[in-house]
């Protein structure tokens, strides 16, 4: 797709999304919520056990790891999967065939496009709120400008991870199995609550060679300037490539997918 | 004449479909066994069309029709046979082609929901590659003879059915497709809105020579946007030839309609049988092999009776293709 297409495709997108305000209010309160049930705990192993550091966390980097979490999944979570899943069930999938454009360069486009509300909006003020009342580490602006990148890298994986997820519906149509496969694939492997230093060890190499710890860990640990500079940068190279490599894959899915598409409903 | 533009030889689609039994012991014992059992879509149809060419597409419910028009689009994979759309497969080379096609199927949306129907054709208009000229001066000719120039910045789910069907068929147009794909694009509209649609497909078709292939269930619309018509049955096809030849083979009887200035008191005239149809109106069947104008001359010769009104009905394409699917044809 040209950038015009890109450009235009985000804007309708945005414009879409805007047409509804209400579920826009209720998922400000979901993160949260997590954020506040983990951070009780973490204060009280801490506290109660009376320790200042757990694998190199103290109590603060262990709430701010939570509070970084939780900006980052509103940068990266959409309803990729079950959006996904419905058009190749319902035979919509079919509208984006006819098209001039590949179904997957637009759909990370549209998703974003309908993220851009909660990303600008709820996750700088949700941010500042934990940034209050937590003392949430700030990063130094290089390593700021590094996890913004970062999260570019973030939501491609975790949206193209979750395309896959959505193209098996082209082979068995049960696609919000597909969906909480995926989303518990990436919870576990990413380090979404946990960061990865906390796995127990023969855990370490799997998760070395999956993908999914770009998606939450490598970007939190940026911004939590846990990594220097240049290990920071060659963590998003490692990005880059985890991203292309997925990318190709989801082309191929995609590909093969669409040979078993019956366009069901007329 | 010159090269078709879609050629389509031996086309077949079968569809691969698991049974599954009513109620949760049925499911369950689908869900470790499944009867498949295979429907054949379409089979073995083959046929040409040419560029600029107005064809209609008629068939039942469960004919093929649409199926037909999903692979010529590369939505379906063809099962077996040979499919080409301006030289390319439509499965394989879609890409290539769909820039220069455009699609409608009338029971899904092309437009964006929640927008205006304007920021589609922007969209569009990125998408296909389409320059500031060409598309203002196709918005004027889309808006003006569809009549959308209201609609256009209305959130398109707040239109009604017939005025989002004309909005979505604007927009197809925008890129000057060479062929359109037309799979019943009148439903939901109303008369007006059906007259607008029929000018503008023939006005389309006579300015850029598009090709339009159409399927409806509305004879009315069929004969009037359409020349020829393919009839399919059963994923077969059963008729394939000019509209007019299928009046001149498969009308099989004529109505004549007579008024006198007064009652008349007999039941047969001229070796007919009388149907009295109002006070001193009659009707009268022809079969085909009969000549009505002989048997006018006679009666207005007749000078016992004075005629006042006459009106002959054929039957319509709606009659004939009914005759012909449920099997009279000759
Ligand atoms: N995805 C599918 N899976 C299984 N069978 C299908 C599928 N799509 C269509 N069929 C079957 O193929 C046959 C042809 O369907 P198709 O949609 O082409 O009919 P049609 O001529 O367009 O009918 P209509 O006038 O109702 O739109 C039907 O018997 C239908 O049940
Ligand atoms: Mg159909």
């Amino acid at each position: 797709m040209n950038l015009r297409v890109v450009f235009e495709t985000f804007k309708i997108a945005l414009k879409d999304r805007m047409a509804y305000r209400t579920d826009f209010i209720a998922d400000v309160l979901i993160g949260p919520l997590i954020f506040l049930v983990v951070q009780f705990l973490w204060t009280n192993i801490y506290t109660y056990n009376n320790i200042t550091e757990i694998n190199g966390f103290t109590l603060n980097d262990s709430i701010s790891y939570l509070a970084v979490s939780t900006i980052v999944g509103y940068f990266v979570w959409t309803w990729v999967t079950t959006t996904v899943g419905m058009k190749i069930k319902r035979g919509d999938f079919a509208r984006y065939v006819i098209m001039p454009i590949n179904f997957l360069d637009y759909t990370l486009v549209e998703l974003f496009g309908r993220k851009v509300p909660s990303m600008l909006i709820k996750a700088p003020l949700l941010f500042l709120l934990l940034k209050i009342f937590f003392n949430v580490h700030v990063a130094d602006l290089p390593h700021f400008i590094l996890f913004i990148g970062s999260m570019v890298f973030s939501y491609l994986l975790f949206n193209i991870f979750m395309f896959i997820m959505g193209l098996l519906t082209f082979w068995q149509e049960s696609f919000w199995v597909f969906n909480m496969l995926g989303s518990a694939i990436i919870e576990f492997f990413s380090g979404w609550l946990l960061p990865i230093d906390f796995y127990p060890s023969f855990m370490k190499p799997i998760i070395e060679i999956l993908p999914f710890r770009h998606i939450y860990y490598s970007p939190i640990m940026i911004f939590l300037e846990k990594y220097s500079i240049s290990s920071s940068i060659q963590v998003l190279v490692s990005q880059f490539f985890s991203v292309i490599i997925l990318y190709l894959l989801a082309r191929l899915i995609l590909r093969l997918g669409r040979a078993k598409f019956t366009s069901q409903g007329g | 004449m010159e090269q078709p533009i879609i050629r389509v030889k031996d086309l077949s689609k079968t569809f691969r479909t698991h049974k599954r039994g009513a109620g949760f012991i049925n499911s369950l014992k689908s869900f470790i066994k499944r009867d498949v059992f295979v429907k054949k879509a379409v089979d073995r149809i083959s046929f040409d069309i040419k560029e600029g060419e107005r064809v209609a597409l008629i068939g039942q419910n469960g004919a093929g029709k649409s199926t037909t028009v999903k692979m010529l689009t590369g939505i379906l994979k063809p099962t077996n046979g040979e499919i080409s759309v301006l030289n390319l497969h439509p499965f394989k080379e879609r890409t290539k082609l769909n820039k220069n096609y455009g699609v409608i199927f009338g029971q899904r949306h092309n437009l964006w929901w929640d927008v205006p129907a304007i920021d589609s054709y922007y969209l569009f208009k990125a998408m296909y590659d389409i320059r500031d000229d060409d598309f203002e001066k196709r918005l004027k000719i889309v808006r003006s003879s569809l009549g959308i120039k209201e609609y256009l910045n209305t959130p398109v789910r707040k239109l009604s059915l017939g005025e989002r069907m004309r909005c979505e068929l604007g927009l197809i147009f925008m890129h000057n497709p060479k062929i359109v794909f037309l799979d019943e694009p009148t439903i939901g509209v109303d008369v007006v809105g059906k007259k607008k649609i029929t000018e503008f497909l023939l006005r389309i078709n006579k300015r850029f020579n598009t090709t339009i292939l159409l399927t409806s269930h509305d004879m009315k619309d069929v004969e009037n946007i359409c020349k020829r018509a393919i009839i399919i049955e059963g994923g077969k096809i059963l008729f394939d030839d000019k509209i007019g030849y299928l009046k001149r083979d498969y009308i099989d009887s004529k109505t004549l309609h007579l008024k006198f200035s007064k009652p008349l008191d007999q039941k047969t005239l001229f070796g007919k049988d009388l149907e009295r149809i109002g006070t001193s109106r009659y009707q009268i069947i022809f079969d085909n092999k009969e000549d009505i104008g002989r048997f006018l001359k006679q009666v207005l010769d007749d000078s016992s009776k004075e005629v006042l009104d006459v009106s002959i009905i054929e039957e319509d394409l709606n009659e004939i293709i009914r005759n012909i699917f449920e099997g009279k044809r000759k």
